[in-house]
């Protein structure tokens, strides 16, 4: 129940810069989820939250309090790790009553709170297990629980969902976004798998390299990604780029690549007008349109993969000197695509993307 | 090729078995000559009566009777168990208070790291002659500091009150270091996010020290005592050198008294009855530590696949 502010937060592991800058904060009572690609800083900046790691340079605000130079027993976060760095010489029951006791709880809360955490990670008939006994994703419940039951200003959680199977990692994460939001605990989550982050957050903020690439809604990070590496981290299958030249013809300005010639809307030629130098094209796969007869302003391309998912279609195709995808609910597509057929492409002028081509940032 | 394999397998099955013997035997051949032997050897000899230059006599346990009913005998045993008791007591609390005083990370501390080890590396003779000639009455730097401070000088070695703490301090301040090692050791394996985690759970220091410390502990102390008790059990040279086992025989540890036997009045008969009485305590004292020392729940180690 707490606001998170974090300034400038600078941190070096020997030589490796691991966090440059990281600035950013979330509201009281909301959840946030950083993400990213492997070794990007994500754990270190909970790290860095929960007082484990000392920054180089930076802030870190609860409240609008420096919390610095406050320990972490007394920062009241509660961490679930991502290596559950359960205490191996306790049951499961004891691992969740471990926490507890700083709580000081009536009996009865303490047994209503662990029964609570039992029935929500369906633990019932492993409480007197040690950690040893159980597989990886019940140890990752386990570590979930240690976390859970206790209600702190904070909740810190590393991967929390990493190990399990994938009905239950949907399940969870429901049940985590319903306690988050019941409690009104304010939590930071660590993801890398851009679905379960688009599920659960309020504010993404997406990382790479220890930078901050941007920090928003999962709308905005989905619709508006700032920069070319946030547009590429999310979204399945990756959104496509096409390096383009711009040029003027006739007093409008076409975006030209070797397989197509494009012409942006309005508001886009003013904002082209002013660069006129190359750039990326940006566009989802779900935001390009297949037709088996010609179409105006619509390119050729042949069909080279189909690979059918749950309800809808990715096709790879190849244009001339390009290859991209794009994503099809079953029901919305005219026709039956088949592997080698020719069809025509256009792409939704509305939701197109374009990167500037050497600092990779958005400007549209 | 069925039946070529028929033939080929089992008998290459038969060679590997005989490789397979054939790399115990240096190990075995060692164990009978260097061990075993020795051993058998010298639980016989305990049953004779045999003085060096006379015809041994077999006396069956005679020599044990004669030593169960010598009261310096029972003398020797006592102060010896009584040194084992607390030699291990002392150093066991206060090499487990330094290991954790060590194992903060405090700049500096690996020098300290490093020379706290240095009392170990001494030969126990040397390390004797040291303590000699430190608690020495007259000349020796402890009695010199004590007066400096305005207390009478020690009688260290001679007085039959003190004698038995210079063999004490001579022993703790040698294998202290050793507790100090294994404690470092124990501690070294304690996951790091389990402190962390623990640090994040608000677990004060004894909640700390009993199920994050203590678990970890529980083996390198284990050890520490084990070898510490066994190595004072047969403690010879400190007193050897240090006193000599006087005043009296005050500090003879049953070691000291085996090889006056043997090698004063050589009573090999005695002497070998004396070193297996060692062995014996050595067994029931250890046996009783490991029972006392050992968890009170059993934590079980096999993997149970259940799926996920």
């Amino acid at each position: 129940m707490a606001e998170i502010r974090l300034e400038g937060i600078q941190v070096r592991y020997g030589k490796r810069v691991v966090l440059k800058e990281v600035s950013f904060s979330v509201p009281n009572g909301s959840l946030c989820v950083i993400t990213g690609p492997s070794g990007c800083g994500k754990t270190t900046v909970l790290r860095v939250v929960a007082g484990l790691t000392h920054p180089e340079r930076g802030e870190v605000y609860f409240d609008g309090q420096r919390m610095i130079h406050v320990p972490p027993s007394e920062r009241d976060v509660a961490m679930c790790f991502q290596s559950f760095a359960l205490y191996p010489h306790m049951t499961v029951e004891e691992n969740w009553l471990f926490p507890l006791y700083a709580e000081k709880l009536s009996p009865e809360e303490t047994k209503a709170r662990l029964t609570e955490i039992t029935t929500l990670l369906h633990m019932e008939p492993l409480l007197y297990r040690y950690p040893k006994q159980l597989s990886g994703g019940q140890q990752q419940r386990v570590a979930l629980g240690r976390a859970l039951v206790r209600r702190p200003q904070l909740y810190l959680l590393d991967e929390p969902l990493g190990n399990l199977d994938a009905k239950l990692r949907v399940e969870m994460r429901a049940e985590i976004r319903k306690i988050q939001e019941t409690r009104h605990i304010t939590t930071l989550y660590v993801t890398h798998d851009q679905t379960e982050a688009q599920a659960v957050a309020d504010q993404m903020v997406v990382m790479d390299f220890g930078e901050v690439k941007q920090v928003g809604t999962p709308e905005e990070v989905y619709e508006k990604p700032r920069n070319l590496f946030v547009a590429g981290f999310i979204g399945t299958p990756r959104m496509n780029f096409f390096p383009v030249s711009v040029e003027e013809e006739g007093g409008k300005i076409f975006l030209r690549h070797s397989a197509f010639t494009f012409l942006p809307l309005p508001q886009e030629q003013a904002l082209l007008r002013e660069r006129k130098r190359e750039c990326i094209l940006g566009v989802r796969p779900e935001n390009v349109f297949l037709s088996p007869i010609p179409q105006e302003e619509a390119f050729p391309a042949n069909i080279e993969v189909i690979e059918p998912q749950s309800n809808e279609l990715i096709l790879s195709l190849r244009g001339e000197g390009i290859v991209f995808k794009v994503r099809y609910q079953r029901n919305e597509l005219s026709f039956r695509p088949e592997g080698g057929e020719k069809v025509w492409v256009q792409f939704e002028k509305e939701a197109i993307h374009l990167f500037d081509r050497k600092s990779e940032e958005r400007f549209n | 090729m069925r039946e070529l394999n028929q033939i080929l397998v089992p008998k290459r099955r038969s060679q590997e078995r005989w490789f397979r013997f054939l790399l115990f035997v240096p190990t075995m051949v060692f164990l009978v000559l260097m061990v075993i032997f020795p051993l058998v050897y010298s639980v016989n000899i305990s049953l004779y009566d045999y003085v060096r230059g006379r015809e041994p006599r077999f006396i069956g346990l005679g020599n044990y009777l004669q030593l169960f009913q010598s009261e310096q005998f029972w003398l020797v045993t006592w102060i010896t168990l009584r040194i084992t008791l607390t030699c291990v007591a002392i150093e066991m609390g206060l090499g487990l208070l330094l290991g954790f005083a060590l194992s903060q990370r405090i700049p500096g501390m690996g020098f300290f790291r490093l020379i706290i080890f240095l009392p170990m590396m001494l030969a126990p003779l040397v390390a004797g002659l040291f303590w000699r000639l430190l608690l020495d009455q007259t000349f020796g730097l402890v009695n010199f500091f004590l007066e400096r401070i305005g207390l009478q000088p020690v009688e260290w070695l001679t007085n039959p009150r003190f004698a038995i703490w210079g063999i004490i301090l001579t022993d703790v301040w040698q294998w202290t270091p050793f507790v100090v090692l294994l404690t470092l050791a124990g501690l070294g394996t304690i996951p790091p996010e389990l402190q962390e985690a623990a640090t994040l759970d608000r677990a004060h220091p004894w909640m700390r020290f009993k199920h994050i410390y203590l678990p970890y502990l529980r083996m390198p102390i284990m050890l520490a005592v084990l070898f510490r008790s066994i190595d004072t059990l047969k403690m010879f040279d400190v007193p050897y050198i240090l006193t000599g086992g006087g005043p009296g025989d005050l500090t003879t540890t049953l070691s000291l008294l085996g090889y006056r036997n043997l090698f004063a009045f050589f009573k090999v008969g005695v002497a070998s009855a004396i070193s297996w009485f060692v062995v014996i305590i050595v067994n029931v004292l250890v046996n009783i530590l490991l029972k006392i020392l050992s968890p009170k729940r059993k934590i079980p180690t096999e993997t149970v696949d259940t799926g996920l």
